[in-house]
């Protein structure tokens, strides 16, 4: 897996350590190790368990790697895109889902490609970048 | 006009985009506007009231005070230990959901704290650098 590189719509500031702030315009996401197993397994759970509350009989592995390209010529991960409303509609913990998302963030991701992701970076992410992103992730990191 | 107002007293820090656990009552600003001196001269006999701006003191501060334990030791010497460049944020709401943000750059940690080992220390610490900004 690669890294997946996941550009803000709203750039957020950081401090790279040169005494000033700049804008940063993207995060850069590892894929998963052994270290966020953890975190990996109850994102994927809580996944699982809503997909089968709201779409029992659905078969998922159908929708691996499949993409789908959008009016705007933005091309999105429809498993991102499953897996996120069967969260929001199969009664997932979202509040869960997020606290375990930032925490993934928070040990695999760089921002600007340079900064380790902190909680202030996250607070100060805009929702629909948060939202795009979980569904990037799971997207990119949480098919198989 | 509101008819009451409320003083904000707990604040976020932020120190190179890491939260900080600091006491209350502790955080204090200074906005490095600088200070001005006035005194009066002599025109023709006139007064006249001469202003002169001291531009040696528009330095930005933020001091703030971590509850003395061995991980706010350690994090007082790694801001010390990383030396100018530091970047300081303190933001925070009042009650009626009025917000005060202010960015403090070209940060450095000026202050060489004492570190008492002892029910209720705390250790002291205070990032001098660019006037603060509005953020």
């Amino acid at each position: 897996m690669e890294t997946l590189t996941f550009e803000l719509s709203t750039p957020i500031k950081y401090s790279p350590g040169t005494g000033a702030e700049i804008d940063g315009t993207h995060i850069e996401v590892s894929p998963p190790n052994g270290k966020i197993a953890h975190l990996i397994g109850t994102l994927k759970a809580e996944i699982m368990q809503a997909t089968k509350t709201s779409l029992d009989g659905i078969d998922l592995s159908s929708l691996e790697g499949k993409q789908v390209e959008k009016d705007n010529g933005d091309e999105d991960d429809e498993y991102g895109e499953f897996a996120f409303t069967a969260l929001t509609m199969g009664g997932a913990d979202m509040k869960k889902v997020f606290v375990t998302f930032k925490e993934i963030m928070k040990s695999s991701a760089l921002m600007g490609g340079e900064k380790p992701f902190t909680e202030p970076m996250w607070n100060r992410m805009d929702y629909p970048d948060v939202e795009r992103c979980l569904k990037e992730y799971i997207g990119n990191f949480m098919k198989a | 006009m509101a008819d009451q107002e409320i003083i904000l007293t707990n604040a976020s820090v932020e120190v190179d985009d890491e939260t900080v656990t600091v006491e209350g009552n502790s955080i204090a600003i200074k906005e490095g506007q600088g200070e001005s001196t006035t005194k009066a001269a002599s025109n023709g006999g006139n007064i006249v009231v001469v202003t002169s701006e001291d531009i040696t003191t528009k330095i930005g501060m933020v001091k703030f005070e971590m509850p003395a334990s061995v991980n706010s030791m350690n994090l007082a010497r790694d801001f010390k230990a990383r030396g100018a460049g530091r970047v300081v944020r303190v933001s925070g709401l009042d009650p009626a959901g009025n917000r005060l943000g202010r960015t403090l750059t070209q940060g450095v940690m000026t202050n060489d704290p004492e570190k008492a080992i002892q029910s209720e220390g705390k250790v002291e610490v205070t990032f001098e650098g660019a006037p603060l900004a509005a953020s």
